[in-house]
Formats: structure tokens, C-alpha cells, sequence
């Protein structure tokens, strides 16, 4: 008997936890996307469920809808939540949620109330993307149906995870981004924002996909300018771009400038470019200087420049310089003048260099912000202009390359 | 006090007679020898007839030229008759124990002592291939089940001096010869000795095979890890041989056994040595992880569909929860039936003919497999774990290791459903408990891996050139520790 001894108490003590947590996979219903609009004092909570019914073989993809959408309102999220649990069979999982939208109208009035629950629920990860819909209900972005990933909520997240690593309009991709920059001193966050493209009651049945072009459909637009938790406004894709070549958020872009005045335009491809953002205290005024290394690959051409000689080479990364310093003043512009709000975190350079500074300014930060005096150097690079020297000709000249 | 012969060879032989119920394969011959008789008596089921024949009766037919004195007649027919090995014995037990395992025994009158000559039959099958251990480079030859034969094949492989024999017997009814190997010149006589002894006091009627012996002598009685080797290998137990372990070869048991054994040992084949070292390493990878899958699949499994979900990539659980729609049973009900039948196929294919091991298969793989999924038993993914988990079990040739791991398998698996990861981690904590506990024949079972043993692991997780197996393993050998010239 003593030799089972040990046995029977590892067992005991796994029998009597009580198989604590335990959810069997089918009980679950999987949280894909969840939208959250106010509508006046209460919450309506949107959430897109993965339909798990055999999909593999018996139902071939286009019969049904990939996921289900419930909506319920309540005074908190968590209420509104436990309301879907009256017209969903399964428990509604959280873990595996692939965005989180929040209304246009809602953001304005503030979301620290969001910002609470999924902090606190420990089932939920912080890494999720986190858009704000320009224009229009979450409920409404979270019920059209996307046309090439079946499951709607990681179509969405697919998207901006495509367009942050090669297009560079993308700002603060994931929730905990997000947070990061809110509860920064000095400065401010900006948000991705999707809008919908010709909403219509098409958009959340299947007729919209038996279109190869779809009507309804989804798009990401310029970031959103928060102010501590509430929107403000929204950056264009020019000045959301700006944006992010100020935060250092671009991995892959394209800068197209013009080369000469007959309307003819060139591309390069730049990769991450290198920044150095500082503001310094001059004569008790801040004065920010930023500093832009690009290096770039040539990948569109169009001018008469003739590129096998270097000084025209030259010409071309003056051309990219003053593109890029116009974005960049297009950028500062819309944020001092336009939504008065430090995005680009100017105060926050003050707060870690002069920190006593910035004790005494910190309050008056938004107005003393849109007046702060700025200088811009970039300095761009062409490493490689691609396989062939001058643009394609137009063919019958003799050409000799 | 043993019972001494008579003088008289008729009350010897009707004292066999009695001994052994009067059996009609005793044949009992009298041949007139000058002026008196010989009796030759042997068994003719395990004695050979033509040896008997040719070199026993036809000398005592020739040998008519010198008469002898009747009391020198035992002392004379031993130094002339040509045979290899013959013994004189004065008692009963000595005799019949003789007579049964193949001796001819010759009696005569006036002498209180007998001859006793060996004519056995080989009664054993030939060498054959290695069954149950293939390898696909090295040698085929695999053990017997004679005793002669095993040590002779040993031999053949270390053709030194210092390889040393001792022999016991042990059954009080089966009367096995049991032989234990060792280099004398390597291991550590001291346990040689505790062995020898551990051996002689085993207290039993019949020893059908080794692995008996090692039941009885081992000191991990309550572990499900094995602690000794049991192979049917020579060039295996030459090799281990070598490092100063001791082998044991029990009569009629095909299986030699080796000891001490560590766990290490369990994950290497014998086939590793006869290949590229650097090629062998990818295989010993693919093993060990093999094992760890065998072991751990069904339980990480159960963990992350029931307690963690948040462990698995968003796609793969949409799909997992896919193929679990409309399955009846909890995952663990489902893990169990599955393992069930699989344990259920393997033994009933080992026991039916071979003729019909493929109708078998057939029936558990195909129709089994399929229609339990079809009909919505279980899910197809679970029918993959299990597959995974079964097809990674059979890896490590020896089997005893194998069926150890089931147990733990087990427990696994009922961790992972009541707590998640968290069982599996704990039960993770008392199996590492386990396994440094235990001791095999005061080795400890982990090492040269815990305690660390450097200068031993050329040849432990992979293995070093061969021409860098310089060392023994300085655990087990006590002397010569080097292999080759160089300083000791």
C-alpha cells in the first residue's frame, strides 16, 4: 500500500481541483471582432462570432456566413456582453479577439470606459489591433462581409497589419500601442481609422461578394488625432504619413515626388526611415528639430533627367528631400493649426530632456503647442535606381542602354 | 548430505529408475567388458546418438587388448576414451542432473564412482537474425536460447583474456545455468560480486528467462523505468562489455541482460555505432524528441483545447473547434477511448498469426480510424494525436522503456484535464523527482547528464567522433579507463 502512496495523492490533489477553468472547445463561441458604439447613455456592443459548424467539407464557402453577429446594449460592456449570452448558445470567448472598433461618434465622447474593461478582463490580450471607424457605427463596419479573407473581424486585421509593413499610413497598430502613447507625458495618441466605402444594405449579405468588384467595402484612412482619451479629428493619408515618419512607425513606403513641370512624377521605395526628433529650451521657447536619413530605391521614373550622370542623381535626392519636407510641414501644420493637439510628441522630448521645464509648462502644453517654432533636415539617398538607367522610351528612338 | 553412489551399479540404476518414474527415454545399455559388465545410460532425447554410437560404444567394442582391475576400470576409460569432457561424479544429485541435461553416464561394478560424458544434442534453432532490435547497417547475428552458444557468441566479439565467467545455478526444478559477464580487467568486481551473490540467493524452482533474474535482484521493484538492458544484441553486450558493465545470459533465454543501465542508454540503438557519428547525431535528435512527443502530445493536447485556449494560434483553434462540432464526449473521454483501442490493436496483433496481421490492420486502421471520425466519435484530430502519439512510442526498440512511459503518459493526461498546463508541468516536476531518484545498481539513472558528468557525454545525447571515444564511462569502469594506449 505505501508503494501507491504517492500515486493516489498526485491524483487526489488533481482530482480536487475540479477541473477549475475547464471549457471544452465546442462550448465556446469564438470572438472575432468586437464593435463598441454609445448610443446616448448606453453601450451597444457588437460582436462578430466565428461560425465553427463543420465548414471543412460538408458546407462549401460561399453557402452561409462565416461568422454571426449579436448586438446587445447595457449601461457597461461587461453588461452588454452578459445580454448576448440570452441569444448565443456557447460562452462567448474573448481570447482569440482579432480587432476591436470603436465608433466615430463614440471615440468623441471619450473611451477611457473601454479602455478599463479590457484592461481588466485577464482573458483578453492587449495585442489586438484597435481602429476607430471614421464616419460610421462600429456595428456597421463589423457586418460587411470582406472579399477575399472568409472571416471578416481577421480580414480587418490583415489589412492593417499589410498596409503597416509596406504602406505606412498606419499609426499605433495594436491596443497596447495605443495605450502606450495616451498615458505618455507629453503627447498625445493617434489612431488607425477605417472608413466605409459606399455604405449600402448590401453590405452584410453574401450578394455583396458575388460581384468581383464588391460595392461595400472597407478602407483605411489617415490616422485619428486623440486629445487624452476623445478623438478630435482625423489626419489625411498625406499628413497620416507625416505622422508616422515622425514617430519612426514606417517600415516599407513610397514617396512620389514631381521632377519637372509637365506633370511628370517619380516613385522610391523607402525603408524605415532613420529620425531624430528632439525640442530643445531656446530663450525659454521650445524648438523642435527633427532630422530625416531616407534611403531609398528608385522604382518609378518618368523625367528627362538623364540619370547615368551622377549630379543628376543628385538632383533627384533634392527632389525626394523637398517632398518629404513638405509632408513633414503638412503634418506639423495640421497638428498645431489644424487639431491643436501634440500627436508628434514634441512635449514629450521636453519631458525627458528639461524635465523641471517641463513641470512648469505641462499644464499650458495645448497652447503653448501650436505655437512652437520647428526646423526640418532630411537628407535623402538613392542606393539603387533599378534595372534600367532612363525611363522606358516610347520605342522607335534608338536608345543606348 | 548429498547421496553417495553405491558400489553396486544394479542399485544405481534402480535408484534412476525410481527417480525418474521409470521413464522410456532412459535407455539403459549393458556391454560385457572383459570379464565383467558396463552399464551406459543415457537420455536419448537430449543426447547425441552418434556421438554415443561412435565414440562410446564402438571403443568399448574395440578396446579388448588389456584387461583391467576392477576398481581401475573408471580411472583407465577416462584417460582413453575419446571424448572432449568427461567428469567423474560419486552422488545422485550430480547424476541425474548430468544424465537429464544430455551426459551419457557410465557405471560398473565395485567402483563408487561413475563417468560422466558429455553427449548433448543441440537442441536450439541455429543463430538467427536479430528480430526485435534491426538495425539497418551491422551485424545480424542475434542470441539463442543455448546457453553455449550466447557465450560463444560473445567471445567470438572480445577474444581477450580478461573476459571472465562466472556461473551459478539457480532453479531448484529448472536447474538454469546462469553466467555473468565481465572484463576483469574493466569492471568493478564489487558489484560483480554483490551480484554473484544477489544471484545464488535467489530462491525459486524454474527461471524461464532472464528477465526473471532481474525482477528478482533489481532494486527499483516499485519504478516503471527500466534498470537493466535486456537485448539480444552480441555485438550490444560486447560493447557495453567495454564499458565496464557486467552481462548476465541465463540458460534458454534468448535475451542477455545488461546492467547497470541508465536512461541514456534506452535512447541510443545499437545500429549508432555502425554509422557516420555526425549522421547518427540527426537521428539521436529525431529520437529524443520522439520521445518527448510520445509523452507529451495527448496531454498538451487536452491542456489547450480545455484550460489554455489562448496558447493556440487563433487559426488552428477555429479549426480545432471546427472538427470538435457535434463530438459527444469531453476531449480526455475521447483521448482515452482512442489510446484504448490503439493499446487494444497492438496486442491483438501480436497475438494473432501473422497470416492475418494485415486483415487486422486493415480493420483497426482504415475502418476503425474512419468511421469512428465519419460517425462522429471522435474528432479527426484527436485520430491524428493519437496516430502521432503511438507511431512516435515504437521509436526506442526496447520495449520495457516503452511500456514505462505509458504509465506517465497516463498521468499526463489526467493533469492536463483537470488543471492545463499547469498538470502538465506539475506532473513534469515529479517525473524529474522520479527519474533522479532512482538508482541502477548505484548508478544514477541521468547521469552523465545529472550529476554532470563531462567527460562522459561524447556519447550521451549525441555522440563525438569515433575516434574521440577515447573514455570509458568512468562510472561503471573502474580500471583501464582509457580505451586506448595512453595514460591511465
Amino acid at each position: 500500500m505505501k508503494k501507491f502512496k504517492w500515486l493516489f495523492i498526485i491524483i487526489i490533489l488533481l482530482l480536487v481541483s475540479g477541473c477549475w477553468q475547464y471549457r471544452e472547445l465546442n462550448d465556446l463561441a469564438i470572438v472575432s471582432a468586437i464593435g463598441v458604439d454609445k448610443i446616448d447613455t448606453e453601450y451597444l456592443v457588437t460582436v462578430q462570432v466565428i461560425n465553427t459548424r463543420k465548414q471543412s467539407h460538408t458546407i462549401q464557402a460561399g453557402e452561409e456566413t462565416t461568422v454571426t453577429i449579436y448586438e446587445a446594449k447595457g449601461k457597461s460592456i461587461q453588461e452588454a456582453l452578459n445580454m448576448i449570452s440570452l441569444e448565443c448558445p456557447k460562452e462567448l470567448y474573448l481570447g482569440h479577439i482579432d480587432i476591436v472598433v470603436i465608433g466615430e461618434e463614440t471615440a468623441r465622447t471619450g473611451i477611457k470606459d473601454y479602455i478599463d474593461f479590457f484592461l481588466r478582463d485577464r482573458e483578453v490580450r492587449k495585442i489586438y489591433p484597435f481602429v476607430f471607424a471614421k464616419g460610421a457605427m462600429a456595428t456597421d463596419v463589423l457586418k460587411i462581409l470582406p472579399p477575399i479573407i472568409i472571416l471578416p473581424g481577421t480580414n480587418l486585421a490583415n489589412m492593417i497589419e499589410t498596409a503597416d509593413e509596406i504602406n505606412g499610413v498606419i499609426s499605433n497598430r495594436r491596443f497596447d500601442n495605443v495605450l502606450d502613447c495616451m498615458y505618455k507625458r507629453g503627447r498625445h495618441a493617434g489612431v488607425t481609422a477605417i472608413e466605409i466605402v459606399n455604405q449600402s444594405e448590401k453590405g452584410d449579405s453574401l450578394d455583396n461578394l458575388s460581384e468581383s468588384k464588391p460595392k461595400t467595402k472597407l478602407m483605411i484612412t489617415g490616422p485619428a488625432v486623440m486629445r487624452d482619451d476623445k478623438l478630435v479629428g482625423f489626419l489625411n493619408n498625406r499628413e497620416g504619413f507625416g505622422y508616422n515618419i515622425i514617430r519612426k512607425q514606417v517600415k516599407r513606403a513610397v514617396i512620389t515626388f514631381p521632377c519637372d513641370k509637365d506633370n511628370n512624377y517619380g516613385s522610391v521605395t523607402i525603408d524605415s526611415p532613420k529620425v531624430k526628433l528632439d525640442t530643445k529650451i531656446k530663450n525659454n521657447k521650445p524648438f523642435t528639430s527633427i532630422k530625416i536619413d531616407i534611403a531609398s530605391s528608385l522604382t518609378s521614373y518618368n523625367c528627362k533627367l538623364d540619370l547615368s550622370k551622377d549630379k543628376n542623381i543628385t538632383k533627384v535626392e533634392n527632389m525626394i528631400v523637398k517632398e518629404t519636407e513638405s509632408i513633414i510641414k503638412d503634418v506639423i501644420y495640421a497638428a498645431q493649426k489644424i487639431h491643436k493637439t501634440d500627436v508628434l510628441g514634441f512635449g514629450e522630448k521636453i519631458y525627458q530632456n528639461y524635465y523641471k521645464d517641463w513641470e512648469k509648462i505641462e499644464k499650458n502644453w495645448d497652447e503653448i503647442f501650436p505655437t512652437v517654432k520647428y526646423e526640418i533636415k532630411v537628407n535623402a539617398r538613392i542606393n539603387s535606381i533599378g534595372s534600367v538607367i532612363n525611363p522606358a522610351p516610347k520605342g522607335g528612338e534608338k536608345n543606348d542602354y | 548430505m548429498k547421496k553417495k553412489l553405491s558400489k553396486k551399479a544394479i542399485e544405481v540404476i534402480n535408484e534412476i529408475k525410481k527417480e525418474t518414474g521409470n521413464s522410456p527415454d532412459i535407455i539403459i545399455k549393458t556391454i560385457p567388458y572383459f570379464n565383467h559388465y558396463i552399464y551406459v545410460i543415457f537420455n536419448e532425447m537430449v543426447s547425441n546418438r552418434t556421438t554415443i554410437n561412435d565414440f562410446i560404444l564402438e571403443y568399448f567394442e574395440s578396446d579388448r587388448k588389456t584387461p583391467y582391475k576392477k576398481d581401475e576400470i573408471i580411472k583407465n576409460i577416462k584417460a582413453k576414451l575419446p571424448v572432449h569432457k568427461i567428469n567423474i561424479i560419486d552422488n545422485y544429485d550430480e547424476l541425474l542432473y548430468l544424465l537429464l541435461s544430455g551426459f551419457t553416464i557410465i557405471l560398473t561394478d565395485g567402483n563408487d564412482q561413475a563417468l560422466a560424458i558429455e553427449t548433448k544434442e543441440k537442441l536450439n534453432s541455429g543463430i538467427q537474425e536479430s528480430k526485435a532490435e534491426t538495425i539497418i547497417k551491422g551485424p545480424k547475428d542475434a542470441l539463442t536460447e543455448n546457453y553455449q552458444t550466447n557465450i560463444g557468441l560473445i567471445r567470438k566479439k572480445l577474444k581477450t583474456e580478461s573476459l571472465w565467467l562466472k556461473e551459478v545455478t539457480v532453479g531448484t526444478r529448472s536447474k538454469n545455468k546462469v553466467g555473468i559477464m565481465y572484463i576483469n580487467d574493466i569492471a568493478d568486481i564489487d558489484l560483480v560480486n554483490y551480484i554473484v551473490d544477489k544471484i545464488k540467493d535467489i530462491e525459486i524452482d524454474s527461471i524461464p528467462d532472464s528477465n526473471y533474474i532481474m525482477e528478482m535482484i533489481s532494486e527499483n521493484k516499485n519504478n516503471v523505468f527500466p534498470d537493466y538492458i535486456s537485448t539480444e544484441r552480441p555485438d550490444l553486450v560486447s560493447e557495453h562489455l567495454l564499458e565496464g558493465k557486467i552481462a548476465i545470459i541465463v540458460e534458454n533465454s534468448q535475451y542477455a541482460v545488461i546492467i547497470p543501465a541508465v536512461l541514456i542508454d534506452f535512447l541510443h540503438s545499437p545500429g549508432d555505432y555502425y554509422q557516420k557519428s555526425i549522421n547518427v547525431n540527426y537521428t539521436r535528435i529525431i529520437r529524443f524528441l520522439a520521445i518527448i512527443i510520445t509523452l507529451l502530445t495527448p496531454a498538451i493536447y487536452i491542456a489547450i483545447t480545455t484550460h489554455n485556449h489562448e496558447a493556440i494560434p487563433e487559426k488552428l483553434l477555429i479549426s480545432f473547434a471546427a472538427q470538435r462540432d457535434g463530438v459527444p464526449f469531453p476531449t480526455i473521454v475521447e483521448a482515452m477511448l482512442m489510446l484504448i483501442t490503439f493499446e487494444i490493436l497492438k496486442e491483438s496483433d501480436l497475438r494473432i498469426p501473422q497470416t492475418l496481421g494485415s486483415a487486422l490492420s486493415i480493420v483497426g486502421a482504415l475502418v476503425l480510424g474512419d468511421a469512428a471520425v465519419q460517425a462522429g466519435i471522435v474528432s479527426p484530430i484527436m485520430v491524428i494525436v493519437i496516430a502521432i502519439t503511438a507511431i512516435t512510442g515504437l521509436i526506442v526498440s526496447y520495449i520495457e522503456m516503452i511500456h514505462g512511459l505509458r504509465w506517465w503518459r497516463i498521468l499526463f493526461i489526467i493533469a492536463a484535464a483537470s488543471l492545463g498546463i499547469i498538470g502538465i508541468f506539475l506532473i513534469s516536476i515529479f517525473l524529474i523527482i522520479n527519474l533522479t531518484s532512482i538508482k541502477s545498481f548505484g548508478i544514477p539513472y541521468l547521469s552523465p547528464i545529472a550529476p554532470l558528468n563531462i567527460s562522459n557525454l561524447n556519447n550521451s545525447i549525441f555522440i563525438t567522433r569515433k575516434r574521440e571515444l577515447l573514455k570509458r564511462n568512468v562510472l561503471t569502469a573502474k580500471k583501464n579507463i582509457y580505451r586506448s594506449r595512453g595514460e591511465d
